[in-house]
């Protein structure tokens, strides 16, 4: 599993972060950072949680 | 599959009737018609969650622009587009709102710093304190109107840091927004342009006093714009371009995060078991809280599109040149989504968040809003104890902006401050 951000949308809003904490945080100027892009299969479903999350619709798995 | 208007329904969102009560149409449309077609201004209409996620989630390309506003005139799309309307210009750079990618992008990171979450998590201090000012100076007077002596205030005080303006120019900012929002039988919209035009006489001096102070970052909305160069040509924006990107946040800023936080405050008092559960632990609860009230509490109707590529989607072809409407009010009661969705559970689950819209235009102030309801809930339940809203002096606006209620007179009991 391999998480993609779309880096011309994403806007630094923190759903994601909320969403899996373990594979997103945004830094002290609100950026984003992925903490994890290829997590292991049993974090698949917050990926997932995360993906729904994101307003911008700025987050992708691929397989 | 395009659906065709049945007989026996109809359904057009500028409708005096509709203006009224849209709630029976909305239910209609959210059972029977998915992609419901209104000839009249060559539209579709979405109200399901799902629908309305997957519309609005079309985000390359420019298939789906505000080319014609996001909440046009009626008068403004009674005629079919032959094909794609034209762009708006970029040079002049044209209100955000209407600006196709990449220059939409382009412009709301250019000024979206003071709106991140961490950026937001700042000023809540100054925040509280500006809600227990206006508690301090309304509570003893025993009975005053929430939405604006309260909430609207306040707002307006948060808007007046967004922009650099002196905070005593808060009420002014407030009446300049609320003068916007007067509805009245022969007026049924937003004038749009117009609105631009008055509200840019009150940003644009905000601007130049940016300009003047050096422009060094500390008010971000503003001097990030000012310090911007186009990607597509190096130029700097002009104070007119940078106001027009800026119109928008300075009418939601003051008037959208008083609605849900006065009107939720109704619900609660509408509902006084639930009320009790959440003053059992105001920390507690007031995020949750939070989260059902800006699902059933808010007054924004919908936001329209129009297509520039022809796009097969919710079930619906769409031809470029057709527009969309994204009905949200409707969609966060789609019963597909939420349990006796009309109801209002303090603590329900929520699985996903439409109340700021999704997608591209998704709500550049969520975070600031989140922030201002949460504030302002909680202080005015840590310090009344007692309070019964006087509906009989209540006002409700008819309109399909906002629809709901823009007078909310309470009476305090027992308080403490
Ligand atoms: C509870 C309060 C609020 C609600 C319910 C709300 C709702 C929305 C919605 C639904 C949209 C999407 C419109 C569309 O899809 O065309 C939106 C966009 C927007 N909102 Fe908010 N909003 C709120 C507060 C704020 C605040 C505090 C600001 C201040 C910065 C703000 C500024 C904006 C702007 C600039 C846009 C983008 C418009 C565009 O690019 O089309 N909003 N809001
Ligand atoms: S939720 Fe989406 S837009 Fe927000 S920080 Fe995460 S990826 Fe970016």
């Amino acid at each position: 599993m391999k998480i993609v951000v779309n880096w011309s949308l994403c806007e630094g809003n923190g759903n994601c972060e909320a969403a899996a904490p373990e594979l997103f945080q945004l830094d002290d100027d609100d950026q984003l950072e992925v903490l994890n892009d290829s997590p292991p299969e049993e974090l698949r479903e917050k990926a997932e949680a995360a993906v729904r999350s994101c307003p911008k619709s700025a987050l992708s798995i691929e397989e | 599959m395009n659906a065709q208007s049945p007989i026996g329904f109809s359904y057009d969102p500028y409708a005096r009737d509709v203006l009224k009560n849209p709630l029976p149409y909305y239910r209609e449309l959210l059972e029977n018609h998915p992609g419901y077609y209104v000839e009249k201004y060559d539209m579709f209409v979405f109200t399901r969650f799902q629908d309305i996620i997957d519309v609005a989630g079309v985000t390359d390309d420019n298939t789906f622009v505000g080319s014609e506003s996001t909440l046009p005139m009626p008068a403004a799309i009674t005629h079919k587009n032959d094909g794609p309307p034209p762009f708006v210009s970029t040079n002049p750079m044209s209100a955000g709102i209407m600006l196709p990618s990449p220059e939409y992008e382009e412009m709301r990171l250019a000024h979206i710093k003071p709106l991140r979450p961490k950026a937001v998590a700042a000023i809540q201090d100054m925040v509280r304190d500006l809600v227990l000012g206006r508690l301090r100076e309304l509570l003893p007077r025993g009975r005053f109107e929430v939405m604006g002596e309260f909430c609207g205030l306040v707002s307006a005080a948060v808007t007046c840091h967004l922009f650099g303006i002196p905070k005593s120019e808060a009420q002014g900012v407030l009446d300049a927004v609320n003068a916007l929002a007067v509805y009245s039988d022969d007026k049924v919209g937003v004038d749009t342009p117009g609105m631009y035009d008055q509200l840019k006489a009150h940003i644009r001096p905000a601007i130049e006093r940016r300009r003047k102070a050096g422009a060094d970052g500390e008010v971000a909305l503003i001097d990030g714009l000012i310090n911007h160069r186009v990607k597509s040509d190096g130029r700097a924006l002009t104070d007119d371009e940078i106001a027009d990107q800026l119109v928008c946040s300075f009418v939601a800023a003051t008037e959208t995060p008083p609605k849900p936080t006065s009107q939720g405050l109704w619900m609660l008092w509408q509902n006084p078991d639930q009320l009790a559960e959440v003053r059992k632990d105001l920390d507690a609860n007031i995020p949750i809280v939070t989260e059902e009230i800006l699902r059933l509490c808010i007054t924004n109707q919908f936001a329209i599109r129009t297509a520039h590529k022809d796009v097969s989607v919710a079930g619906v072809d769409i031809k470029a040149g057709q527009r969309v409407l994204l009905g949200i009010y409707a969609g966060l009661r789609d019963p597909r989504e939420f349990d006796d969705p009309e109801k209002f559970i303090w603590n329900r689950k929520i699985n996903r968040v439409l109340t700021f819209g999704y997608g591209q235009h998704h709500c550049i102030g969520n975070n600031l809003a989140r922030m201002q309801v949460r504030t302002m809930l909680r202080a005015f339940l840590e310090h009344v104890e007692e309070f019964e809203f006087d509906m009989d002096k209540a006002v409700h606006a008819a309109s399909y902006f906002h629809w709901g209620w823009i007078k909310l007179p309470v009476v305090v009991g027992k308080y403490s401050i």
